[in-house]
């Protein structure tokens, strides 16, 4: 029998629908007072989402519940936060369905972020005290998600980490005598020849040492000029990471012990009491010797101008969309934030960022296009599209088509039966090259296992229906035999599907 | 020929250095050999190789202070019986290298976890350790880390107290807690540790119940013409657990400041920012004391750029803090103890201090003594003699402090002996004492022994004293100079009193 059947459990015919259960410590069984757990209807279930505390027994019950299907969430300071029904980390939740009258009980086990232990030693195996280590995910570039500082005894702990594959470094470090160069563990300053760590829940990988390398460290120093006393903030960033630092009312700005290798200064100082409006530069460097004059001269942000039209030529009212950016740097991607343009028009900060535009349902994103400016090249129409803001107007061009197709169907399970709550993953694919297009795009089937997705640009997708995953990458999708699926203007696409299980 | 001679003449000392525990050669050690008085030559210093090595040549004949260091260890002086004991003199004549073997041991540490009714960690707990005196001295802080552990490293043997901070969170608020269970530092455990040793298991459970928050805004007094830039003022509340501080910003208009998470009792704050555009002499601040009952959310603090103090000097040499000759220092003193010292400087025979309560130090050139102190108006002198550390109030509007110098002042000399010998580069300790309240009056004075066994203090204020000679500590407090029957004695202005010591060692 399917698990999510075996949720609807019966009680009592007079009983209202009820959830209670404990929340423990999935190490210990230990109960997990004051843990935060949250029920949220899955569509066509009636209500809001409700969150109570366990009490000093780690027990929680919600109140009388409309019959439905509820997604169920627990939640700790310092431990994983769990879905109930997850099969593995980054599966998704499995909706406790509850029928008039029934209730379920149950058990809820918090597992906590893996962590990554070892010491920082020097050429004689003695501990280095104070000395900055930092986790990246092993990905390219390395992404920083973590950092700590060893103890007197070189001893370091980086905790909190998602289960995965890691690499550990240690920061440049500057003696009195001595400095020691930038050092993936084992002893290399490589990313290629750093040792991989992998972590997963529960489990501290112990015995990550790092030997750095002595050598030599530069400084970089200059001036940020603004034409006013106002403090500046400067940050330098590599593909390992960034620091910030703010200039004196000189603008005279310090970074010390700086590893060789390719570098961007970021600067940026905050609007005035006159009316001028916040300023900032970019510079990238290339450092392999001490840099004492590096010169930012600050001017006003880039100002960009968004034309949004529709297929005919048309202007496209501004509540239609939301305008999305997310900076891109040597250390990779940064967050995506939702811009406000007045009258078309959005300061930005010089550099590279990804443009977005995020329509209603009724329309996709047809073309994109800059107008007047430098195109980086890079991106789709629907998803991220790079350019590179300098000083002075800069354009783009969205285009909206109000013809957008549907993919619409079921998603039933191995007797045929409706599977409600189920996740269901849609992904622009491109055929030939093998690869994805844009973000992934996200549904869960209704309590009649029903999903749609509106707005689509044509093109081909790959689609699956599945409680294996949370955000499924390419390889998972290939290895799920995800349905391929073509979408056309103002077509509706149906699609039952069958849920996918692990096996 | 002369080369050769010299050379002939030169003293060595070579050595290697250890990691007390595991004997593993300590690179980049630094080791400083110190000359003691009559033997010529300045102090001179150098690192240790790959190998822990280290070598100097070339030295004059006579007797040395050999010191080593190396961050995350404890610092040695060659010839220590105890931690904190004195280095014994290393006497080198021209025909035998000396071969020093040293072993650097590692501060100590105590570890335990936070947990709550559950025994589950408390994650990012803030954890305090503090001197097991009365009151409580704070010596550490740490955050325990998401299994609710936490270590506390770099400490010197005693005995200690651990308590977790006031916390705050979502789901509920912890209260200040010592360990193992205990609000009141009367029921607290007392922790043990030594050298190399690290104090496990020492848990805390704190308890759940209300917390207090004061905020407010605070007011920079600033010029509107021309327009100033962003002030960043610093914010710190103290209570008799310690301190803690935040920065915010003002870019005219008032600056928002908070402190959650506080337990009920007296509290002072204090705010200090630069003002623009000279920050490096002028700054603005405030004081203000009170006890906290229950929320206070509506605190002003209106700073002041008006704090001036002048300092009158007199009896001393003319213009003798322009030139440097005398000098003055400052330190913060509030509910949680005494600060940073810092120099104070000048201009035009003013300092600014920021409004509150700070503690200050006269240093006489030679020849002098500090004879009186006095401060008019606002100001608290505590009592205390003129030579050590004055405390004073300094409110929104500066005013008034008096320091006398004397000339004149006593000396004390004499030699230590070690038996039948003469003892050279002996530690000398001076305390100056109130013989009624057996309390030690201000800080200590150290002197070494020179090659022949002398010693000499001078510029000495009028009064009692109580002098030591000994290589069993390094830096004794009063209860050590009773325990070794320190011989008092009386020092009087234009007098130059003689006395020989024994070496004092322990039985």
């Amino acid at each position: 029998m399917p698990r999510w059947l075996l949720l609807s459990l019966a009680a009592g015919a007079l009983q209202a629908a009820m959830i209670r259960g404990v929340v423990v410590e999935n190490q210990t069984g230990r109960p997990l007072a004051r843990a935060l757990v949250t029920v949220q209807p899955v569509a066509g279930t009636p209500g809001a989402p409700i969150s109570v505390r366990t009490n000093v027994y780690g027990a929680f019950e919600f109140p009388p519940l409309a019959p439905g299907a509820y997604l169920v969430t627990a939640s700790r300071r310092a431990f994983a936060t769990l879905q109930y029904g997850q099969k593995r980390w980054k599966a998704a939740g499995v909706p406790v369905v509850l029928d008039e009258a029934a209730s379920a009980t149950l058990s809820l086990r918090l597992p906590r972020f893996g962590s990554i232990a070892g010491t920082v030693v020097d050429e004689n195996d003695v501990g280095l005290p104070e000395h900055e280590v930092l986790a990246y995910r092993n990905t390219r570039p390395p992404q920083m998600v973590a950092h700590a500082t060893t103890d007197d005894r070189g001893m370091y702990r980086l905790w909190g980490l998602e289960p995965g594959s890691y690499l550990v470094r240690t920061a440049a470090k500057k003696g009195d005598e001595d400095s020691y160069l930038p050092t993936f563990a084992r002893e290399t300053s490589r990313v290629e020849e750093a040792r991989p760590v992998d972590v997963e829940l529960d489990r501290q990988t112990d015995d990550v040492n790092v030997r750095p390398f002595p050598g030599r460290l530069s400084s970089i120093a200059g001036q940020a000029y603004t034409g006013s006393q106002l403090p500046v903030t400067v940050t330098l960033v590599s593909d390992m990471g960034s620091q910030s630092t703010v200039s004196d009312s000189s603008g005279n700005f310090h970074f010390e012990s700086v590893g060789p290798g390719v570098y961007e200064l970021y600067a940026q100082a905050p609007a005035d009491r006159r009316g001028g409006g916040m300023q900032a530069a970019f510079l990238p460097l290339v450092v392999d010797r001490e840099h004492t004059d590096a010169r930012l001269r600050l001017g006003p942000l880039a100002d960009v101008q968004i034309l949004v039209e529709d297929t005919r030529g048309q202007p496209v009212d501004f509540t239609l969309f939301q305008v999305l950016a997310r900076r891109k740097d040597l250390s990779g991607d940064g967050k995506p934030e939702t811009l406000r343009p007045n009258r078309g028009h959005v300061p930005l900060h010089p550099g590279r960022w990804d443009l977005a535009l995020n329509p209603t349902a009724g329309y996709y994103v047809a073309k994109f296009s800059v107008v007047q400016g430098e195109n980086a090249g890079r991106g789709r129409a629907d998803g991220w599209n790079e350019i590179a803001a300098a000083g002075g107007p800069f354009a783009v061009q969205f285009v909206l088509s109000p013809n957008p197709g549907v993919v619409r169907g079921a998603v039933t399970g191995a007797n045929h039966e409706p599977v409600a709550g189920a996740p269901v993953y849609l992904e622009a694919y491109d055929l030939d090259a093998r690869r994805r297009l844009a973000d992934l795009r996200v549904a869960r089937t209704d309590m009649q296992g029903k999903y749609q997705f509106y707005g689509l640009p044509p093109g081909n997708y790959r689609i699956l229906g599945t409680f294996e995953y949370q955000s499924p990458d390419s390889a998972a999708l290939d290895a799920a035999g995800a349905r391929t699926v073509k979408v056309e203007e103002s077509r509706d696409v149906a699609l039952d599907l069958e849920l996918y299980v692990l096996r | 020929m002369l080369l050769t001679a010299c050379s002939l003449r030169a003293a060595v000392i070579r050595g290697t250095v250890v990691e007390h525990q595991t004997c593993k050669f300590l690179a980049r050690a630094t080791v400083v050999v110190q000359p003691i008085a009559g033997t010529p030559g300045a102090s001179v210093s150098m690192r240790t190789n790959i190998s822990g090595l280290f070598e100097f040549s070339s030295l004059a004949p006579g007797s040395y202070v050999v010191k080593v260091s190396r961050p995350g260890f404890m610092p040695v002086e060659y010839g220590q019986k105890r931690w904190n004991s004195a280095g014994m003199p290393l006497v080198l004549d021209d025909s035998t290298p000396a071969f020093l073997a040293i072993r650097l041991p590692r501060w100590a540490a105590v570890s335990g976890t936070v947990v709550d009714e559950n025994d589950i960690g408390l994650p990012e707990h803030d954890v305090l350790a503090y001197r097991a005196t009365r009151p409580p001295q704070l010596v550490a802080q740490i955050k325990s880390d998401e299994r609710g552990v936490y270590r506390v490293s770099g400490l010197e043997p005693g005995t200690y107290l651990i308590r977790t901070a006031g916390a705050q969170y979502e789901e509920g608020a912890y209260l200040p807690t010592f360990g193992k269970e205990s609000i009141p530092v009367e029921n607290a455990r007392l922790v043990d540790v030594d050298l190399d040793q690290q104090a496990n298991n020492i848990d805390v459970r704190p308890f759940l119940g209300r917390l207090f928050t004061v905020s407010g805004e605070v007011i920079p007094d600033i010029p509107q013409d021309p327009e100033p830039p962003p002030v960043p003022i610093k914010v710190t509340l103290a209570t008799d657990m310690g301190r803690q501080s935040v920065v915010t910003i003002s870019t005219g208009p008032p600056a928002p400041f908070r402190f959650a998470a506080l337990v009920p009792g007296a509290f002072e704050i204090y705010a200090e920012a630069p003002v623009p555009p000279d920050p490096s002499i002028k700054l603005q601040g405030v004081y203000i004391s009170s006890t906290l009952h229950d929320d206070m959310k509506r605190v002003s603090l209106a700073l002041s750029s008006r704090s001036n103090v002048t300092f009158d000097i007199r009896g001393g040499p003319a213009r003798g803090l322009e030139n440097g000759q005398v000098q003055l220092q400052a330190r913060r003193k509030d509910l949680a103890g005494e600060g940073e010292i810092v120099a104070v400087k000048f201009v035009n025979g003013r300092a600014q201090l920021a409004p509150g309560r700070w503690e200050v130090r006269l240093l006489p050139p030679a020849g002098y003594y500090v004879s009186s102190f006095s401060g008019g108006g606002s100001y608290r002198a505590a009592r205390t003699p003129p030579d050590g550390w004055n405390e004073i109030l300094v409110n929104n509007y500066g005013g008034f402090v008096r320091f006398t110098l004397a000339g004149g002042g006593g000396s004390l000399s004499g030699v230590v002996k070690d038996g039948n010998n003469l003892a050279a580069g002996a530690p000398v300790y001076l305390e100056a004492w109130d013989p009624d309240t057996r309390q030690r009056l201000v800080e200590l004075r150290t002197t070494r022994t020179d090659a022949r066994g002398g010693y000499r203090f001078q510029d000495l204020a009028p009064g009692a004293y109580r002098v030591l000679a000994t290589f069993e500590y390094n830096n004794p407090n009063a209860a050590a100079m009773d325990l070794a029957n320190a011989p008092s004695l009386s020092i009087e202005a234009h007098s130059d009193r003689q006395r020989d010591l024994d070496l004092y060692i322990i039985p």
